[in-house]
């Protein structure tokens, strides 16, 4: 049996024990949500498709090309994988406390743990998703994204917004977990209609793009769909603006869980 | 060591507020072999999930200069969704042992065999306190908190449980909560009594027992 050092206190091992929860929960995570046998993770690659050849289908049918001549498909397809991360985050955040309430017994484990190795998990998956789809246009239609790099940055940016909002949502639940999932859940199908998923600003009319430029989502589908599509659009973001929202919600967020949590790891 | 100083635990429930522990004193040594005796509701419980660092008390300090195992029962720490080899691979992650050794090492001890791959909301709550127990053997802990967890166990595989504890007594402790008398006798060298959000030790285990009976 190998030794054990559980009473260094060093900075190192504090990091190892990190790193080794995190990992755990990602694994635990994999497990549960797309499982061994079933298809959960092939779920990832199918809902997007499906959506993005139906939005295809119907835009061939009626007037062939969306404004600025985009291929569509690629479009719809990327556009609404990537609303998978802050969808996937926000979502899944009213039953983290409950679905890992077995877990939390290990003093290791705590709630931030559970909420940042789900949001690296969601991330990853997306990105996977995304490299795959990406490729199948490149090949199928022979266009290729202008700039991977600056697709990967934006939806890294979309996982910290997401885990800003997760966690509040989480914070939330304390006064009722049912309640909070009623709300969420629609909250967030209606979201689609206006965070830019099947838009972009510059179709909008001049006097509401000031409005949907107040979401900072809005400002990070632009910048991940002009790594996508490059120069020939008008593009509308200002990454100091997600940046400020960022780190506003995540601070927020940290402290509201924080003071949450009492009531909701009984 | 563990040593608790003047802790105290109180809930709000809805404006209400409970004083669970008004004030526990005590230490534990390697070696220790202790039985918290005390009423349903006395707070039990909360004080094991102190103990383990998995609650945090209201006021009060606590010092932990040894590894503390969760507290072991039916549930808590294990996740039912996940296969008992899932869990142990994932316990294995978090205190940093070898994962297939883990695996091995639980299905031997906790006699699962070919169990340990279905999921652990199938296991009976016999096979639910094996699988806990031996997890914790498996991270090998300087202290080990168990929570009514010998009582679901039939009598060959608590007397395997009290060999392994026995075999490691000059390097662990145990710290034990039960209703069961003879699970005190059997595993215990003194016992302490909850009570009034205060814990009592007593040397003498009859003392013990005559105290709790009288509560």
């Amino acid at each position: 049996m190998p030794p054990t050092t559980l009473e260094d206190r060093s900075f190192t091992r504090a990091l190892r024990v990190q790193l080794g929860v995190l990992g755990a929960l990602m694994m635990r995570d994999l497990h549960t949500r797309y499982g061994r046998r079933n298809l959960g993770f092939l779920w990832l690659f199918v809902e997007p498709a499906i959506l993005g050849l139906l939005v295809g289908t119907m835009r061939v049918l009626r007037d062939r090309v969306i404004p600025g001549g985009i291929n569509v498909i690629a479009f719809a397809v990327i556009g609404y994988i990537i609303y998978y991360v802050f969808r996937g985050i926000v979502g899944r955040a009213p039953s983290a406390a409950e679905q890992n309430e077995p877990l939390l017994w290990h003093a290791r484990v705590t709630l931030e743990d559970v909420m940042i190795s789900r949001t690296l998990l969601e991330t990853a998956a997306v990105m996977l998703a995304t490299v795959v789809f990406l490729v199948a246009i490149g090949l199928y239609f022979d266009e290729w994204p202008t700039s991977w790099v600056q697709m990967g940055v934006g939806i890294v940016m979309m996982g910290l917004l997401a885990h800003g909002v997760a966690m509040i949502v989480l914070a939330l639940t304390q006064f009722g977990q049912g309640v909070v999932e009623r709300i969420t859940h629609p909250l967030l199908y209606i979201s689609i209609v206006f965070t830019g998923v099947f838009y972009m600003v510059w179709w909008m009319p001049y006097k509401f793009q000031a409005i949907t430029l107040l979401l900072p989502i809005i400002h990070i589908f632009e910048f991940v769909r002009e790594g996508q599509f490059g120069p020939g659009q008008p593009y509308h973001y200002n990454l100091g603006y997600v940046w400020v929202w960022i780190i506003a919600l995540n601070v927020y967020g940290g402290f509201a869980l924080r003071r949450a949590k009492p009531h909701l790891e009984v | 060591m563990l040593r608790l100083t003047s802790v105290r635990k109180t809930f709000v429930d809805g404006g209400l507020v409970r004083e669970v522990l008004r004030g526990v004193n005590a230490t534990f040594q390697v070696g220790d072999t202790v039985g918290i005796l005390g009423r349903n509701g006395a707070g039990k419980s909360t004080l094991m999930r102190i103990l383990a660092g998995v609650e945090k008390p209201s006021s009060g300090l606590i010092e932990r200069h040894m590894s503390v195992s969760w507290p072991l029962g039916y549930s808590g720490g294990v996740h039912p969704a996940l296969t008992g080899a899932d869990n142990a691979r994932f316990i294995a992650r978090i205190y940093g042992r070898p994962s297939e050794w883990t695996v091995d090492f639980v299905r031997d001890f906790a006699e699962l065999d070919e169990e340990i791959h279905a999921p652990v909301r199938t296991y009976s709550s016999g096979m639910k306190s094996r699988l806990s127990f031996a997890l914790s053997l498996a991270v090998d802990f300087d202290c080990y908190l168990l929570d009514e967890i010998t009582s679901a166990g039939d009598a060959r595989f608590n007397a395997k449980c009290q060999q392994a504890l026995l075999s490691r007594r000059r390097r662990s402790a145990l710290i034990l909560v039960s209703h069961n008398a003879d699970t005190v006798r059997t595993f215990c060298r003194y016992a302490a009594v909850l009570n009034g959000g205060r814990l009592h030790f007593h040397e003498n285990m009859d003392e013990a027992f005559r105290v709790y009976e009288q509560l």
